[in-house]
């Protein structure tokens, strides 16, 4: 290849982006565009389908944010554009980034906590710290890209928060991390306080810089498979309303996507008083292994989010087209009356070598159920 | 204290995940001529029974799991030393960890407890183990068991890839195969060669059983 693999795109298709862009906003704004818009949560499987590999989608988020907003055009999908990995702003607290062909970048070597005095060493990092730190130079020089580039339209600054207890974990180790919220709770809030604060200012420092900044943030351990209703209340849904409140505070949102990830069988109540801002997406995966019925998210947040569904993404992974067709049918119907609007999205990020005849499955059933 | 009473307080122990009241019932079991496996099967293995249990209706969660498992391994660690030669094997060999390229670990660390607790003699590789280093360690420890997980669906591949090796080392007859992870399925053990595959932890004690009897045959 001889030019950059982040330029080796042709120009979007201005017709389509404009005609997107309606659709992408009609939730936000009260209006129902043309029909459902479909966000299958595309990331490395944007790589693949463009003849990339999975560490070259997050070692150059240009050529990462350009894959996707390139795959968002190819599946008539959102009209913006995603770039994002679970371990963010790890490096910034002494953590060390490996990237692999199978996974996303994965916390690598020793922990920057390996006993409880190491605790009491920890300080959030500050936004200045933020600002010169790798992550928000590697995220800016993709955003930066992408705003100043052809692809400018599909220009969302966002502050992936991730889960702040699976990053508090990271910094501890996950098995050691969960004992401590029996044995040591004071220094398990005490970690988690660092990563929530040091995440909110980052999420500042990304306002500071494009002027807004979406917040995408999501229960990843706090969930049912792994811990208590008490311990998700305690470790997970608390800390995601301190995150939310400080980053506000400071100027970021107010786009808001909360992602609760895996199982929410026995806490999904537990986050129903979530800091919700007129423009927040809610999407929950699972309960117990079947995704979360639509019906039941739809009444606890329809009146003051956009409900994004959740296609199982094992069926998107070895499903049938004919398979994901209909259960993304029987969704759009469930969903596409929803109050402040619907998505029809997959129950996690699209695992990266789904075949591309699931994608359009899922499209063409929100092209013949989900108009409006 | 009756024999009874010492194999109660280990599982009971076990289950609260108190670390030194297992320990102090291990060297109770010690001191008073039970055998060191009785006490780990009938005491240990018993609380972790119930752990399993409570894991299975909602009633304990993983901290909890992990608080019993180390309650447990103080007790073992004490009781291991005395266990007569032969029994430590007698339920099983298997060789577990997590499939080359992923490193998610959660789930075989689960199912590692469960098994230790009844009675199988395992091999811990880790996480991001090489395809070669999970086969041959099974042909080397001549393991009834070969567990693998993974959570990422671009590392299922290599799960076949282990299967191919065990058969590539004509191993693959007395050694079973038992695959795990959220992506997977029975139907896709089934199309790797895989002998079976578990949902969760508490699957795996069964599934591990009726593949030991199966590798023995």
């Amino acid at each position: 290849m001889s030019t950059l693999p982040e330029l080796s795109f042709p120009a979007i298709n201005a017709d389509w982006h404009a005609h997107a862009t309606k659709r992408f906003a009609g939730p936000f704004v009260g209006v129902n565009f043309d029909r459902v818009d479909v966000d299958p949560v595309i990331l490395p499987y944007a790589a693949i389908q463009s003849g990339f590999g999975l560490k070259e989608f997050y070692q150059n988020p240009r050529l990462g944010m350009a894959s996707v907003c390139w795959t968002n055009e190819m599946h008539d999908l959102l009209s913006v554009g995603h770039w994002f990995y679970s371990n963010v702003w790890m490096r910034e607290l002494g953590c060390t980034l490996k990237y692999t062909d199978t996974l996303p970048p994965i916390v690598d070597g020793a922990r920057p906590i390996q006993k409880p005095e190491d605790v009491d060493k920890l300080v959030p990092v500050d936004v200045s710290g933020i600002e010169k730190g790798p992550t928000f130079t590697e995220l800016t020089s993709g955003y930066d890209f992408m705003k100043n580039g052809p692809l400018a339209g599909f220009f969302v600054p966002i502050h992936w928060g991730f889960c702040p207890t699976a990053m508090s974990a990271e910094m501890v180790g996950v098995d050691k991390f969960m004992l401590w919220t029996i044995k040591q709770p004071k220094l398990c809030h005490k970690i988690m306080d660092t990563i929530v604060d040091t995440s909110a200012n980052a999420a500042i420092a990304i306002a500071k810089r494009y002027g807004f900044a979406m917040m995408v943030i999501g229960g990843v351990l706090a969930n049912s498979d792994l811990l208590s209703p008490a311990k998700v209340k305690e470790y997970g849904v608390d800390y995601h309303i301190k995150l939310v409140k400080k980053a506000f505070k400071g100027g970021a949102g107010p786009q808001l996507w909360y992602h609760l990830c895996g199982n929410h069988s026995r806490d999904l109540a537990l986050w129903k008083d979530l800091i919700m801002s007129p423009f927040t997406v809610m999407h929950v995966g699972y309960k117990g292994k079947e995704s979360y019925p639509i019906k039941e998210i739809k009444e606890m947040w329809g009146n003051r989010a956009t409900i994004m569904s959740n296609v199982d993404t094992k069926l998107m992974y070895r499903g049938h087209p004919k398979e994901v067709y209909e259960v993304s049918k029987q969704m759009i119907l469930d969903g596409k009356d929803s109050p402040r609007g619907f998505v029809h999205g997959c129950a996690c990020e699209v695992p990266a070598y789904t075949p591309s005849a699931n994608i359009y499955a899922m499209v063409k059933a929100a092209r013949e159920w989900g108009k409006y | 204290m009756t024999r009874e009473e010492i194999l109660k307080g280990l599982a009971d122990a076990t289950v609260e995940g108190d670390s030194e009241k297992t320990a102090m019932f291990a060297h109770k079991a010690l001191d008073t001529g039970i055998d060191a496996y009785d006490a780990i099967m009938q005491g240990c293995a018993q609380g972790m029974k119930i752990v399993s249990d409570k894991y299975e209706c909602g009633d304990m969660f993983v901290p909890e799991i992990l608080l019993s498992a180390e309650a447990m391994y103080a007790a073992i660690d004490i009781l291991k030393p005395h266990i007569k030669a032969g029994k430590a094997s007698a339920t099983g060999t298997v060789v577990i960890g997590v499939v080359e390229g992923d490193i998610h670990d959660i789930g075989k660390n689960l199912v590692r407890i469960m098994l230790d607790a009844s009675g199988y003699q395992i091999v811990d590789m880790g996480r991001d183990v090489p395809i070669m280093d999970m086969a041959n360690k099974a042909k080397e420890i001549k393991a009834d068991i070969v567990a693998i997980s993974t959570l990422m669906t671009t590392t299922m591949p290599n799960m076949k890839k282990v299967v191919d090796q065990l058969v590539a080392l004509g191993i693959k007859r007395t050694t079973k195969v038992l695959i795990g992870g959220a992506p997977t399925s029975m139907e896709f053990a089934k199309s790797i060669g895989a002998d079976s595959w578990c949902k969760d932890a508490t699957a795996a004690i069964g599934e591990a059983g009726k593949l030991v009897v199966e590798a023995r045959r």
